[in-house]
């Protein structure tokens, strides 16, 4: 493993702001959301950013093993029941530069977190000593997920070339917008859960969220105005992974414009990944992808998604 | 990308900016076209049948308008008078939006615009709404006689001194076009050319203008 120069030196200066909190979510599972976040995180600290990967896919963590870890020794439930800060709890990853908090865990009912559990994860977060702090949810659009997800700056959805895929991704965006827009007031909430919850055959006239804040633009513009300013808080990025066919490329392009005419602006179109047998190659030979197979095309294409990444935040 | 907020903006539509090249326009396009085709798996779930065929015609007309330079450019004068998408094949829609929402008066589709296209004449972009009756009569003219052009004119605060600043057709001429002066007017085929770029910047639709504009059509039997 080739340790940056100059990792040390940016890190001081990065992480005074406290660490950047991006998620990896999607709507189904299965998907590719660990893989995807254990190498965009390799990736990163590549480029010279201090990461730690936080594992809370709770009930079936296996992030440890995509880094080619065995089970590792300090978990969420050890810093969930004890009282040390949560930086005693990451695990430096053998052969690399990324810190891991695992969501293994021995405890069976680390699965259904309390409030007060996810409280307090969520409290200590942004406390974490690095440049970026790397989310891996579990799928689906349980409430626990969706804080979590909800409190990341940047927001990352997994989807495959797959007709459940899609639909859950959408479902989970939906989820996302409306536990994010659920400081509005009572009657802004009430539209927007007709708006997003509803069944479409019923025959309403304002079928999308674009089109609500639109119409409420013209109604009520402060309200519209805070609702973009919520909806601007945190950026969303499209993930299409397992691609297979050349046509399945246009996938997320097509995802992003969709997404845009019925949400307003969001989420963008990252990139794609190409199916690849090495990935299952890699996991077995216990070695993080980006370690196994750095001239892959699916490597090649991380690392050029976490520079994409960096760059608009250097933008920002 | 976020600059202008509009439901019916062509730009929006294609997710281009308003200074799109004709190559992003063809390209964006493209890319509407995949992922509205009736059996694209990226659509289905986020809006039913009828809402598709919506925005698929909402794509053709904006594709149409905004792939050829004079429409486009019409459109852009159009959009930053505040009038934008009402081609003549193409009447203005009743809104559509309010359903939940106390009704507001107008549709967004003529919703006067702040934030339109950069670099428009600020003269041009300063207007404020059109009173419904001279709106009634701009949507159902058969005739646009000198006098109804020169009514919409002013109440889009369009100054002729800004038409001819922008355009470099001389007063005289855009004068003699608001009285049917014709004695003063030029021959029909610069007179057409004249027209069409007045209309354009009380955001008409200009062919449309020239062919119910009186001078032209007494004109046209006796030069033919």
């Amino acid at each position: 493993m080739p340790l940056n120069p100059h990792a040390s030196d940016e890190a001081a200066v990065a992480g005074a702001g406290g660490a950047h909190i991006w998620a990896l979510a999607s709507g189904k599972g299965g998907v590719g959301k660990s893989i995807i976040a254990a190498n965009l995180g390799l990736a990163l600290s590549r480029m010279g950013k201090r990461v730690v990967l936080v594992d809370l896919d709770l009930g079936a963590a296996n992030l440890h093993t995509c880094l080619g870890m065995a089970n590792p020794r300090l978990t969420l439930s050890d810093f969930i029941a004890g009282k040390q800060p949560i930086n005693d709890y990451v695990q430096a990853v053998p052969n690399t530069l990324l810190g891991l908090i695992s969501g293994a865990s021995d405890k069976l009912d680390i699965a259904n977190l309390k409030h007060f559990q996810k409280q307090k994860i969520l409290r200590h977060l942004r406390h974490i000593d690095a440049d970026y702090v790397i989310l891996d949810l579990g799928a689906g659009t349980n409430f626990n997920t969706l804080d979590f997800f909800v409190q990341a700056r940047r927001g990352i959805l997994a989807v495959i070339p797959d007709p459940t895929s899609i639909e859950n991704t959408y479902r989970f965006l939906k989820c996302a917008l409306t536990r994010r827009l659920q400081g509005a007031p009572e009657q802004t909430r009430k539209l927007i859960a007709q708006v997003l919850g509803t069944h479409r055959e019923e025959n309403r006239k304002i079928r999308t969220l674009a089109a609500l804040i639109e119409a409420m633009g013209q109604s009520h513009p402060d309200q519209a105005e805070l609702l973009r300013r919520e909806l601007g808080q945190q950026s969303l990025h499209l993930v299409v992974n397992q691609v297979l066919e050349p046509g399945d490329t246009e996938l997320g392009p097509s995802m992003a414009m969709a997404c845009a005419k019925y949400f307003g602006q969001l989420p963008d179109y990252l990139g794609h990944l190409n199916h690849d047998r090495q990935i299952v190659a890699a996991m077995r030979q216990r070695r993080p992808f980006l370690t196994a197979y750095p001239q892959s095309r699916v490597a090649i294409h991380l690392e050029h998604m976490a520079a994409s990444l960096l760059d608009q935040d250097q933008r920002a | 990308m976020t600059s202008d907020r509009r439901a019916s903006n062509y730009y929006e539509v294609l997710g281009v900016r308003p200074d799109a090249s004709n190559m992003d326009i063809i390209s964006a396009y493209r890319q509407a076209k995949l992922a509205y085709r009736s059996d694209s798996i990226a659509t289905y779930s986020l809006f039913d049948d009828a809402e598709l065929n919506r925005i698929r015609d909402e794509i053709e007309q904006a594709y149409l308008t905004l792939s050829n330079p004079e429409r486009r450019q019409v459109y852009d004068a159009e959009l930053a008078a505040g009038h934008p998408g009402q081609a003549p094949h193409r009447r203005p829609e009743p809104p559509q939006v309010q359903a939940a929402e106390p009704s507001p008066a107008q549709s967004p589709a003529q919703a006067p615009d702040q934030t339109s296209v950069p670099g428009q004449d600020a003269g041009l972009a300063a207007q404020s709404q059109v009173p419904a009756g001279i709106r009634y009569r701009m949507a159902t003219a058969t005739v646009f006689s000198g006098e109804l052009l020169r009514e919409i004119r002013e109440f889009k605060g369009v100054e002729l001194a800004a038409i001819s600043e922008h355009t470099k057709i001389s007063r005289r001429y855009l004068q003699a076009i608001e009285d049917e002066d014709t004695g003063r007017l030029p021959e029909a085929t610069y007179l057409k050319g004249y027209l069409k770029q007045y209309a354009a910047m009380i955001g008409l639709n200009p062919e449309l203008v020239v062919s119910h504009y009186p001078p032209l059509q007494k004109q046209t039997p006796e030069n033919d």
